[in-house]
């Protein structure tokens, strides 16, 4: 595939250095994915995405540019993809998922700071992701400190645009919510040249809410007695939501959606014999599989992840019912103000998450997974460690990066939190 | 002959072996794990044979770091499992485990005879045997006269988490023409003070035991319940506990099935 | 052609990919999308893992419809998910 390296040429990456992401993901994907077996055939479309993923969705945006259409980089569950795509602009998650892309983030960052950060800073500036080279304009939000100071950075080799997110959930804090997101809406205009009509709002309100509404049925059919899909493949799906085209997205996920229904009415069980585990925490961009892997090959399997990459991308819907642009954008607000992210004080209502859906998923345990250096989780897991007991739900806490050497350890921690359910 | 279960503990300095027959004691072995655990694994099996003839009938667990190189064991299971088994057994009653490894420091709670409740030190060797024996290499002492020294020591505070900085800090006293009684006080002084550091947010029940190298050593059982404040046990074969609970589980398996 | 633990038919482009596996997938034949792996090709792409013994009918089929591929390599690759390595 020649096509690819002139396209990432023409991106001006550093093509040396990304050449050695190319060489070790193939071998990850492979132990990953493919050592897996009895997966629903429809995983095909993903498979695809992820075999060339720096190939083909990048170059749908290349020809997206070409005709004029601009790019918005995001990084966050809170961000409403909505009114990017009102504008027609297309949005894309900048994934950080990646151990490969830490040392650059060094250069810029202290060594203690959250991996995800660090990955992030290191691919802008290391020219080794294609999506970060061909977004417009980013669009950061204010969801951590870490984040928060590493936007100043990354703002001095890109265009950003920094949403103020309320750390707080009264009245007026959705009040404020709605007003950033009238603010995006000016910027999105502005990088466009294209209005945010009401008809265009009204349609992508829509059209969001089916990518949402097809994520709440795979997760509601892997939460059934017999699991049809893997919690690894799962996650690969969810990490690909965040770039994908929306629409082609939705009817992939409901394709596959159509074979696991007919998967659990065959009897296929993926979770025979192993203990259904819900991982909770910060979130696991692509290509951090890390912990679904350690899970999954140490007797477990993962039914539902209450993170940014799970439940918290897409619980909850936009109330389609408003009818003018100031109505439409108060509904966008209450929807995100919806989810419980730890950045939030109180935050308790991520703990009634965590009870509510450990009970649907039917989890004999919960692992609550905070990135290192991740302080908002960190400090929040005890308290959920707490309401977690409480609530009779066996639970593990575990901290950890991205780097591979601490898989043996987190293996025997997992491992003996499985024999500890059995 | 009668049936024969056998843990094995291959943890990441020694390797502990346990077998086990009906009507007779459980038989402890114990080797240095050595620099390859596969190596040690044939090395158990040769000896295992050699004392008992055939093993291809014994029930088999493998535990520890090193467990999946076991390739002749019939099963493996965490030392986290196994502890707890074993630590159980040997007290007679539910308890909290408190087990100071090689290279890492567990926490174990047991009610109603099964582990409920564990943690684990992280990618640290602070408080485990592994930092005693960096220290004791540094001082030019055996293990065991490190023990001998601090008992008859005063503590130095070692205030260092990391094992690379507080051996600095020792090579400084040292510099200072400090004793190494006092030294080697207060390296013990200060593995106590990690462990009880780790459990503090931890539950404690009334019964604590220590397993792993060190848990006969009366002086560090009651240096680390002055810390916790609570009565800590030292078990003369808390270091088998982890083969011991391998073998009993493999015997319990064997019944079950 | 040797024994091998996986094949791969590698391709110029994704549409091509696409196109053989939907040939076999219809014909209810096994194959998986899978990156390239880097022994067989200097960058990033789609292939498609076969089965050994369907190589000489997959060529046939490949002459058959007009499908194109730039070729079909044997590998020693594993696929191991105790390996944890994560790249």
């Amino acid at each position: 595939m020649a096509d690819n390296q002139k396209m990432w040429a023409d991106l001006g990456m550093n093509l040396e250095l990304h050449d050695m992401l190319c060489e070790v993901l193939p071998g990850a994907i492979g132990d990953v994915f493919m050592s897996q077996e009895n997966r629903p055939e429809a995983m095909d479309y993903f498979d695809m995405v992820l075999a060339d993923v720096h190939g083909l969705r990048p170059s749908e945006l290349v020809e997206f540019r070409k005709n004029g259409g601009k790019v918005f980089g995001t990084f966050c569950a809170y961000v409403p993809d909505e009114v990017i795509f009102a504008a027609g602009g297309i949005a894309t998650g900048l994934c950080a998922g990646s151990q490969f892309w830490v040392p650059g983030g060094e250069r810029y960052l202290p060594a203690n700071t959250c991996p995800l950060i660090k990955a992030m800073l290191g691919a802008r500036f290391d020219r080794t992701c294609p999506f970060y080279r061909l977004a417009d304009i980013y669009i950061g939000e204010n969801t951590c400190d870490g984040k928060k100071k590493a936007y100043e950075i990354l703002g001095t080799d890109v265009p950003m645009h920094i949403m103020d997110l309320p750390q707080m959930k009264r009245d007026k804090d959705y009040l404020k919510w709605a007003d950033e997101i009238k603010d995006l809406i000016k910027v999105v205009e502005e990088t466009t040249g294209n209005k945010v009509t009401a008809e265009a709002l009204a349609e992508n309100i829509k059209k969001i809410n089916a990518k949402r509404a097809a994520l709440q049925r795979l997760y509601s059919l892997r939460w059934k007695e017999n699991v049809p899909i893997s919690g690894t493949d799962v996650l690969l799906i969810s990490q690909i939501a965040y770039y994908d085209d929306p629409e082609r997205f939705a009817a992939m996920v409901n394709k596959l959606c159509d074979e696991l229904e007919k998967r659990v009415a065959d009897g296929v069980n993926l979770a025979a014999g192993k203990k259904r585990i819900l991982i909770s925490g910060t979130p696991m961009a692509i290509p951090n599989w890390k912990l679904h892997n350690l899970v999954e090959t140490s007797g477990g399997i993962v039914v539902c992840e209450e993170t940014c990459t799970g439940t918290r991308y897409f619980e909850n819907f936009v109330d389609e019912s408003g009818e003018t642009l100031d109505d439409m954008v108060q509904n966008i607000a209450n929807r995100y103000m919806g989810i419980n992210c730890a950045c939030f004080t109180p935050n308790t209502a991520r703990f009634d998450d965590v009870v509510r859906l450990a009970k649907d998923s039917k989890a004999d345990g919960v692992i609550d997974v905070n990135l290192m250096f991740c302080q908002t989780y960190d400090i929040e897991g005890r308290s959920l460690e707490e309401r977690c007991k409480a609530e009779g739900i066996p639970f593990l806490g575990i901290e950890t990066d991205y780097t591979d050497n601490d898989a043996q350890q987190l293996k025997t921690r997992i491992g003996a939190f499985i024999e500890m359910l059995g | 002959m009668a049936k024969k279960y056998i843990g094995i503990d291959i943890g990441s300095t020694a390797s502990k072996v346990c077998v086990l027959e009906e009507g007779s004691d459980p038989v402890y072995e114990v080797l240095p794990t050595g620099w390859n655990s596969k190596i040690t694994a044939g090395i158990i099996k040769d000896d295992l044979v050699k004392r008992y003839g055939d093993i291809d009938d014994a029930d088999i667990i493998a535990t520890g770091y090193g467990r999946i190189s076991v390739e002749y064991a019939d099963s493996v299971v965490t030392e986290i499992t196994c502890h707890g088994r074993g630590g159980y057994e040997m007290i007679g009653r539910d308890c909290t485990i408190i087990d100071i490894g090689g290279q890492d420091t567990k926490y174990i709670n047991v009610k109603n005879g099964r582990p409920i409740d564990f943690l684990m030190n992280d990618k640290c060797a602070a408080g485990t045997g592994k930092f005693i024996e960096v220290m004791a290499n540094r001082l030019g002492l055996t293990i065991e006269e490190l023990f001998e020294l601090a008992e008859i020591g005063k503590p130095i505070s070692i205030s260092s988490l990391c094992t690379v900085f507080a051996e600095s800090e020792v090579i400084n006293y040292m510099g200072e023409g400090r004793s190494r009684e006092d030294l080697a006080a207060g390296v013990i002084d200060s593995v106590a003070l990690k462990v009880a550091t780790l459990v503090q947010r931890k539950e404690l029940q009334d019964t604590i035991i220590i397993t792993g190298g060190f848990s006969n050593n009366e002086f560090f059982a009651s240096l680390l319940s002055k810390k916790l404040g609570k009565k800590a046990l030292a078990m003369p074969d808390g270091r088998y506990a982890g083969a011991f609970g391998a073998a009993l589980l493999a015997r319990e398996r064997s019944k079950k099935a | 052609m040797a024994e091998y633990l996986h094949y791969y038919i590698l391709f110029q482009n994704h549409t091509d990919a696409t196109a053989m596996y939907r040939s076999l997938k219809g014909k209810g034949m096994y194959a998986q999308i899978s990156p390239t792996p880097r022994e067989l090709s200097v960058c990033c792409g789609v292939s498609l893992l076969v089965h050994g013994e369907d190589v000489d009918s997959i060529k046939e089929i490949a002459e058959a419809e007009n499908l194109a591929y730039l070729s079909i390599s044997g590998l020693n690759n594993t696929f191991d998910n105790t390996r944890h390595k994560y790249g």
